[in-house]
Formats: structure tokens, C-alpha cells, sequence
């Protein structure tokens, strides 16, 4: 009978890996969970309405991260603004104009070079740059031109790939019909790109928010409420994430923990927000 | 060489088109034999064949449906199965034309045909040859030889009304003789007939080669 | 009988291949000009000359003339956009864009500047009647043209390229990816458009060819090897490569 196929057998080895496999995936969901209840149960307790709304002055006696809010909206704001068609525009002339592969290649391994680079290397090259040299100091534009250099890969690369994807047939169909190229572009190929293009921006939010070195030493720490709306981006301004960590330095930990809590709230939406967004814009699917 | 079952499939079609028209001609040489020796054993023999040539045709008409059925012949495939399926009709016709002869034969009492009219056993001589010829050009995919068939059929022509002349002839010294008179007329019209076939078959080979009959474009 | 499109002394490289060599062949107004060959043999290549989808590709390099009425296509001064406004193309995989069927069948005459509402419905409708489909989709205009079968998708695709009132129809293989019923509902859309719009089809499918083009052209090897009345080429072709070719003798 040893043709049957009733020979089932277990194998050691399969079991094995079955095992380890199960194990890192408890591993890496177990740390997820761990690092988020840890949060909310330190920081949901001292979090306290008034931190939302208050600016810390010792004169009103009041403690809070209002103005650290505005400052990183200000900062994801700016940031993409000047990022945004950069890195979307030049993706385009990579993926679509570009003739020269060679070219296309180094720009492309150029891309992925800064993509590696530490961050407190940008916050170098920016305080000496766009601080000292354009004479910007510590200011939110600043931070943000040094933010954009360095989420300019992020963006430029996930519309790429999302340029990519789009069937050659599309654009066959388009220039077939006497469509020009920036028409075609325009009406064909950035619709069935935008998911990609947009997940590419919420990656690039998720790591300004999370920023604090190139920041650092570039749009500084000062916490303060704007006092016009243009004259706030030549002034310094410190993100939540820069507020935490000069938290952490004074050992306010309660503060420290509602600025995580908020944090970490900020980067589960902006995930999900993602998530949606591919799922909503997607024009290839049929309802 | 891809189409390998097309090939084998068009080659069975012309080894049988081929027996079929050795079979034919051997039918029309033993048909002149028996008539010339009013042999009815002979005669007999033809009748008997004429089934096969019959079973043939219909083997022949079966491939042919079926290679266009199943492999749809274009350019010089779709003649060769066109002009098989044509051919075939005539070959069968000239089996029928001997068996007839045979018939005859087979009922002859008394005066012999192949002696009493002159222009007979020309005319026998000249419809063997016309077929063989015919289906040796086909065969032989010969046009030239083709187109001296359809040269003889004038001269067959010409046989045949010499021989009603002759028949007439006899008819008018004695009524009494009409009735084998009537029988020499229907060999004589038969072995037209026969002739007629042949320059078929020779119009089928020019389909063949060039897509037209007598200068009209078929395909 | 006249002539719509000419092919003087074509050739055509791909960087070192010489992807065409010397094509002269008329395509004639009102009738469906078949290219039939083996693949890699220049039809699909000679189709995209005749509309200049070859500009997009790298390396090519092309010599000779193309004339349509007349006029060389490859003159400096063509516009493309209104070349390809007058040769329409329909390609091998359906490629319907990602958008509802109307904005589909309204890309074309909003690209030339259309954009009254009431002239697009117009269009839209009397496109997708040219093309068999409209019955099909009357009731769900607005939905994406994605939710088709393969074969409406290619209809819609005729009737996108309709939309623009070409004068030539050119179409790569436009039934290879199809079922036969709605590849006989193509080839009998192919017939009746023949009465207003010049056609030439590229296609694998020798059937395809014999059934529905009035003239066919055979290409090897970046030759034009024969070309003539659809009958001829298929009962009595003049060369032995496209007796062999069409036979299935062919490698």
C-alpha cells in the first residue's frame, strides 16, 4: 500500500517552521499592542482637556500643547506644499518624458540614496543651508524646506511605482485617439495614479509628525501661539514630537505621555486614512 | 513540417482517387474486351466491379467532406479537395457508362455490334484512350496532355454521327434489325458519353492548377 | 476606387533591426486592408506607422513616405493630434479607461475641444449605436466601462475611437483576446463600418482575414511579401511563402 495516498505523515520540519512563523507574527503584533496599551494607560489618565486648547504660561499659570499643534500643522502643511509637486512633477517627467535610461537610473539610485540618509543629517545641511546661508534661522520654513528634501523620495517614489502601474494600453489609447502627452497625463494617468500618489503623502505626514532631529536644529523648539498667520513661518516653532522629547528631558512625564497619546493617535488615523483613500480613489475598481 | 495529419490525410485522398481511376480504366479496357469477344462472363465481372468503383466514391466524397470540415483547405489545398470531390462524380460516371456497355452485352442474341458497325470499335479505341489519358494527366498533374483530351473529344464526337449514320443505313435495308440497331445507338451514346467524362476530368485538373475552368475564374 | 493611405519605400529601423524593409502598398478607401503574417514579421510595426504610434517608441528611425490624401504623414509640419484624429485606432486588449462608459466615448471629442453637454450626449449615443453597443449599455452610461465583458469593452472601444470621426480605422489584432461570438459580432460591425470609414486590421486569424477583408497584404520578415484582392491571396497566391504561410506550412 505504499502507493495510497492515505499516507499522510507529519514532518518534523514543517511543524517547526509552522511554529517560528506563528511566533513572529505574536512577536511583532504582541510589541504593537504592548507599545499602544503602554501609552494609554500612561497617558489617559494625566491627559486633561486643557492641554488641547492652552498654551504653557507660567503668567496664567496654565500648562499645554496648543500652540506644538499648530505648529505641526503648520509644518505637515508647508512641508507638502513644497514637496508635493516637486517630487510629484518630477516623478512624472522620470516615468513619462525622461528618454535617457541612464539618466533616469541615476536619479532613481540617487533617490533611494537620500531616502537612507539619517535624519540628523538633513538638520545639519538645512540649519547651515536654509538656516545660515538663505539667512531663514530657526523658523518653521526652515524645517519644512529641510522636511521637504527629505520626504521628497517618499512621494516622488510611491508615484512612481504608481505611475507604473498604469497599463501601458491606457496611455496607447489616449495618444491612439489624438490626445496630447500632458493631456493624457493629465486625464489618464494621475486619476489611476492618485491612490498611489496619496499614500505616498500620508507616508510622507506619518514621518513629518514623527520628525525630531531635522527639526531639531532647523524650526527649533519654541512653543509658542502664532501672531500671524505668514509671520509664523519665519518664526520658530516646535512639532509635538520636539515638545515630547524636551519633555522627556525635564522628566515631565505626564505631559510627555498625553503629546505620545496624541502622537500615536495622529498616526493610526493618518494609517487607516490611508488605507481608505487607495481603496475610495481607486478608479480601476467596478461597483 | 507542422500540419503532419493534414498531409497524411490529403495523401490517403489522392491514393484513393488514384485506385479509383486505375479501377475506371480497368473497367473501360475489360468493357472494349468483352464487347470485342461478346464475352458475358466478362461482362458479368464488369457489372459486378462497377460496386466497388460506387463504394470508392463515396470513400473519396467522405475524406474530402471531412478534410474541409476539419482543417478548412485554403490556396492549393482547397483545390486539391475541390477538384478530388469533382473528379470523383466523373470517374464514377464512366464506371456507370461500362456497366451499361456490359449490360448489353450481357442480353446480346445474335448480331454483333462491334463487327456490324465500323465506327464502334473506333470509337471504343478512342474513349479508352481518352480516359486514360485523362486521368494519367491528373494524376500526373500534366495540363498539355490534358488539353489533347479535350481535343479528342471532338473527334469521338464526330465518330458518334458517323455511327448513327451507319445505323440508319442498316434501319433503312431492313427494319427487321431495329432492335439490336437501338443497342448499337446506346453503346455508341454511351462511349460519347465516356468521352465527355474524360474532358471533365481534364477541366478539373486545369481547376486545379489554375483556379479556372476554360478561362473562367472559379476560385 | 481610390487610394487612401500609400506607403512609398518604407523603412522602418528599431535601432540596429530593420523592422520594415521597403513597403509599398496602397490601402484603398472604403474597403478592409488585412495584414496577415507570421508574429515579429512587421504588420503590427507597418499598422502604427500609418498613425505614427511609432513616435513613442524609442530608436526607430523611419524612411520613406506615408501619404494620406496625399499628404505625407511624417512631414515636419503634421500635427498629430489631428492626424490621429483622422486614423482612429482600436488596439489588441480591450482598453477601455478607467472611467464611466460616456466619459470614455467623450474623451476623444473633449480632447478636440467639445464641450457642450447636449453635442456630447449627442455623440456618445451615436457613437455607441455605430458600434452595436448602445442597446447593451443604454441604462448604465454612467457606470465604469470596466464592468463590461471582454467583448462589449472592445466595441466600446470602436465606438471611443468613432466618437472623433476618423476617416481610417486601424486595428492590432482587435478580436484576438475575444470569444468567437463576440468576434463575429466585431467582424460584422468591421462590414458594415466599411461603407463610411477606410479599415485596415492587423490579424493572427487567417479565417478572420478571408472572411472580412476585400484586400490582404502578407509580411515576413519585415517584408511586404504580397498583397492583393482578399480572394486571390487566399485561392491562388502568386508566392510560395504565402501558399506556404496561409497553409500552415509555415517554420
Amino acid at each position: 500500500m505504499d502507493n495510497s495516498i492515505f499516507n499522510k505523515k507529519s514532518r518534523m520540519s514543517d511543524k517547526v517552521l509552522s511554529f517560528l512563523i506563528q511566533l513572529s507574527t505574536v512577536i511583532s503584533v504582541g510589541l504593537l499592542v504592548v507599545i499602544i496599551g503602554y501609552i494609554l494607560i500612561r497617558g489617559i489618565p494625566s491627559f486633561n482637556f486643557g492641554y488641547l486648547v492652552n498654551a504653557t504660561s507660567v503668567l496664567k499659570d496654565t500648562v499645554g500643547i496648543l500652540p506644538n499643534i499648530i505648529n505641526t500643522v503648520y509644518m505637515i502643511v508647508v512641508t507638502l506644499l513644497i514637496a508635493g509637486p516637486i517630487s510629484v512633477g518630477g516623478a512624472i517627467y522620470l516615468n513619462e518624458y525622461a528618454k535617457n535610461k541612464k539618466f533616469v537610473e541615476i536619479i532613481s539610485f540617487t533617490t533611494e540614496v537620500l531616502a537612507g540618509i539619517p535624519s540628523i543629517i538633513y538638520g545639519l545641511f538645512g540649519m547651515l543651508f536654509f538656516g545660515n546661508l538663505l539667512g531663514l534661522g530657526y523658523s518653521i520654513l526652515t524645517g519644512a524646506l529641510t522636511l521637504a528634501i527629505m520626504i521628497l523620495p517618499i512621494i516622488s517614489r510611491n508615484t512612481q511605482v504608481a505611475l507604473q502601474a498604469v497599463p501601458k494600453s491606457y496611455r496607447e489609447a489616449a495618444l491612439g485617439i489624438g490626445a496630447t502627452k500632458w493631456y493624457m497625463i493629465r486625464t489618464v494617468l494621475l486619476p489611476s495614479a492618485i491612490p498611489g500618489i496619496l499614500t505616498g503623502v500620508i507616508l510622507a505626514m506619518g514621518r513629518i509628525v514623527a520628525e525630531s532631529a531635522a527639526l531639531l536644529f532647523t524650526a527649533g523648539s519654541l512653543a509658542a501661539m502664532p501672531r500671524g498667520l505668514f509671520e509664523h513661518l519665519f518664526s520658530s516653532g516646535g512639532t509635538l514630537t520636539i515638545q515630547l522629547y524636551l519633555e522627556m528631558a525635564k522628566a515631565n512625564y505626564d505631559v510627555a505621555f498625553v503629546i505620545a497619546l496624541i502622537l500615536v493617535i495622529v498616526v493610526l488615523v493618518l494609517n487607516f486614512l490611508a488605507k481608505w483613500i487607495s481603496k475610495r480613489f481607486d478608479v480601476n475598481k467596478v461597483d | 513540417m507542422i500540419r503532419k495529419l493534414f498531409d497524411e490525410e490529403l495523401e490517403k485522398l489522392n491514393v484513393d482517387l488514384t485506385k479509383m481511376g486505375h479501377l475506371v480504366e480497368v473497367a473501360i479496357e475489360n468493357m472494349i474486351d468483352a464487347f470485342k469477344n461478346q464475352d458475358k462472363a466478362l461482362a458479368k465481372e464488369i457489372i459486378t466491379n462497377d460496386r466497388l468503383i460506387n463504394d470508392m466514391e463515396r470513400t473519396v466524397e467522405s475524406r474530402a467532406f471531412n478534410l474541409i470540415l476539419r482543417q478548412q483547405p485554403i490556396a492549393t489545398d482547397l483545390r486539391n479537395v475541390t477538384s478530388a470531390l469533382k473528379i470523383v462524380t466523373d470517374l464514377e460516371r464512366i464506371g456507370d457508362q461500362a456497366a451499361d456497355i456490359a449490360e448489353i452485352i450481357l442480353n446480346f442474341e445474335g448480331e454483333h455490334a462491334y463487327k456490324t458497325v465500323e465506327h464502334i470499335p473506333t470509337m471504343a479505341k478512342k474513349a479508352k484512350i481518352m480516359v486514360h489519358e485523362a486521368i494519367d494527366s491528373f494524376i500526373k498533374k500534366d495540363l498539355s496532355t490534358a488539353r489533347l483530351v479535350k481535343s479528342m473529344d471532338d473527334e469521338i464526337d464526330a465518330l458518334f454521327k458517323e455511327v448513327i449514320q451507319e445505323v440508319t443505313e442498316i434501319i433503312k435495308e431492313n427494319s427487321e434489325r431495329i432492335d439490336y440497331c437501338i443497342d448499337f445507338l446506346m453503346i455508341a451514346k454511351y462511349l460519347e458519353r465516356v468521352g465527355d467524362h474524360a474532358v471533365n476530368i481534364c477541366e478539373w485538373l486545369e481547376f486545379n492548377q489554375t483556379g479556372s475552368v476554360n478561362d473562367q475564374r472559379l476560385i | 476606387m481610390s487610394v487612401k493611405i500609400s506607403s512609398k519605400n518604407l523603412n522602418l529601423h528599431y535601432g540596429e533591426k530593420h523592422a520594415l524593409k521597403d513597403v509599398n502598398l496602397d490601402i484603398v478607401e472604403n474597403k478592409i486592408t488585412a495584414f496577415i503574417g507570421p508574429s515579429g514579421c512587421g504588420k503590427s510595426t507597418f499598422l502604427k506607422t500609418l498613425n505614427r504610434m511609432n513616435d513613442y517608441v524609442n530608436n526607430v528611425k523611419i524612411d520613406g513616405e506615408i501619404t494620406l490624401d496625399g499628404e505625407n504623414i511624417y512631414d515636419s509640419r503634421v500635427d498629430t493630434t489631428v492626424l490621429r484624429k483622422k486614423v482612429g485606432m482600436v488596439f489588441q486588449q480591450p482598453n477601455p479607461f478607467p472611467m464611466s462608459i460616456y466619459d470614455n466615448i467623450a474623451y476623444g471629442p473633449r480632447i478636440h475641444g467639445i464641450k457642450n453637454k447636449k453635442k456630447l450626449d449627442e455623440i456618445v449615443e451615436k457613437s455607441l449605436k455605430a458600434a452595436a453597443l448602445y442597446d447593451e449599455v443604454a441604462d448604465r452610461l454612467h457606470t465604469s466601462a470596466l464592468g463590461l465583458s471582454g467583448g462589449q469593452q472592445q466595441r466600446l472601444c470602436i465606438a471611443r475611437c468613432l466618437a472623433v470621426e476618423p476617416e481610417v480605422i486601424l486595428l492590432d489584432e482587435p478580436t484576438s483576446a475575444l470569444d468567437p461570438i463576440s468576434t463575429l459580432k466585431i467582424e460584422e460591425l468591421l462590414m458594415e463600418l466599411k461603407d463610411k470609414y477606410t479599415i485596415a486590421i492587423v490579424t493572427h486569424n487567417m479565417q478572420q482575414a478571408s472572411r472580412i477583408a476585400d484586400y490582404t497584404a502578407f509580411f515576413l520578415v519585415g517584408e511586404m511579401v504580397e498583397y492583393g484582392e482578399t480572394k486571390d491571396i487566399f485561392s491562388m497566391p502568386k508566392d510560395k511563402r504565402t501558399e506556404d504561410y496561409i497553409t500552415g506550412r509555415f517554420g
